[in-house]
């Protein structure tokens, strides 16, 4: 298991936080029309990214994550 | 400097017996040779114990904030109509002033709560620079003369010269001299010669590369032993309750991952954006020596570079970061 992981290519880790009512939407769409998206990203829905404080980038990246996006 | 102490006191006493402040925030000797440490005095005879030097390095508008705060609490469960006000003096220099421009801004306390002594500044000493400069010897009499200060220690005497000890922040001070002030105390200072080299340190900072930066960043963190002075003295942290107390969420984990200190450290830093005064408190009482100052220098070169602010230097410059212009830089919009 472990060998396999290694001789995976590297792919980054990315928490994205996204608004409802826009990015969510889309990523929403992009859901009911199956389009694929890649899964190294983990969605977390904010009701807007106004709401986003920013230990939650902080605390993403101290806890793993390779990058984390914010769009809204 | 001895005839600023001594006009420095009668004007403590003036204010004291007029009943024009009713507790003045300053310095009194300390304990040691070579110290001074804040004092608080509410009666004129007291007025003889204050003193004025290059000793005195603590930033005082934090105990502005904290006795005004304290009041304002208090008189917060008393009728309107029966409500006291309380009008706290301070012995201010440039950067302590700045840091009360700051609080102004924030409408922390409003200017006739305040009263503010200024005094002219010509640097202080970093005890952590003395400290080396004496091979770690304990001091046991001192005394400056004009530029140099002639220590005793237990290997003998040795003579040090008052700019070869001076704290990073105060050579490269552009704001010595008081921005407001209600008294002012002697002649103001001369300019520090280091000013036009401000940010020489963190440019050559800005030349590493990024992976070297963050080894700078992460090496100094792990000194960090997280006792939190930095915030205590720190004039612009009057947080109530401050994010690494927090429980509700817990952002900072109390145990001592390294992590968790660079979290602590990253967004105390992060809140210091358009607000450090570059007082250099947080560095003068950190017992591990963390060099906070590189990177408080680059938010402070980033602020100025961006929005063209140093924190506190006008009552009329918004604060930069909660202000709106329209020719604010956009230059991070752009198209890959």
């Amino acid at each position: 298991m472990a060998e396999n992981e290694a001789n995976k290519e590297w792919v980054p880790k990315i928490v994205a936080i996204v608004c409802n009512w826009c990015t969510y939407a889309g990523a929403d769409l992009a859901g009911i029309s199956r389009i694929q998206y890649p899964p190294n990203v983990r969605i977390v829905r904010v009701p807007c990214t106004g709401r986003i404080n920013p230990f939650y980038v902080v605390k993403a990246l101290q806890t793993g994550a390779d990058g984390v996006l914010v769009s809204g | 400097m001895e005839n600023i102490e001594k006009k420095l006191r009668e004007e403590a006493k003036r204010l004291l017996e007029e009943k024009r402040v009713d507790a003045l925030v300053g310095f009194e000797a300390g304990t040691l040779p070579l110290t001074a440490t804040p004092c608080f005095i509410t009666s004129p005879e007291e007025a003889d114990r204050l003193v004025w030097n290059a000793f005195c390095s603590q930033n005082l508008a934090k105990y502005v904030h904290d006795l005004i705060s304290q009041h304002h609490n208090s008189q917060k469960r008393v009728k309107p109509e029966d409500r006291k006000k309380k009008v706290v003096g301070v012995v201010a220099r440039g950067c302590t002033t700045r840091s009360i421009v700051l609080h102004l801004q924030e409408r922390q306390y409003g200017r006739d709560e305040v009263t503010i002594i200024g005094v002219p500044c010509e640097g202080y000493v970093d005890r952590k620079a003395l400290t080396a400069a004496l091979d770690g010897a304990d001091i046991r009499e001192g005394s400056l003369t004009g530029d140099r200060l002639d220590i005793l220690t237990a290997e003998g005497k040795k003579e040090i010269p008052l700019q070869d000890v001076l704290a990073d922040n105060c050579r490269t001070c552009r704001f010595n001299n008081p921005i407001i002030h209600d008294v002012m105390i002697g002649e103001p200072a001369p300019a520090m010669p280091g000013a036009v080299q401000e940010y020489a340190e963190v440019e050559e900072f800005e030349k590493l590369s990024t992976e070297e930066r963050w080894r700078y960043f992460t090496k100094e963190m792990s000194k960090c032993i997280r006792c939190y002075a930095c915030r205590q003295a720190c004039p612009s942290c009057y947080c109530p309750t401050c994010f690494v107390e927090q429980t509700q969420p817990q952002w900072v984990g109390l145990g001592e991952d390294a992590t968790d200190t660079q979290v602590f450290q990253l967004m105390r830093l992060f809140h210091m954006v358009g607000r450090c005064v570059d007082c250099g408190s947080c560095v003068s009482v950190c017992p591990m020596g963390v060099d906070l100052r590189k990177f408080l220098k680059k938010l402070d070169k980033d602020v100025f570079d961006f929005f063209g602010n140093r924190a506190g230097v006008s009552l009329d410059d918004p604060p930069p970061l909660s202000t709106f212009k329209e020719d604010d830089k956009e230059d991070f919009i752009y198209n890959p």
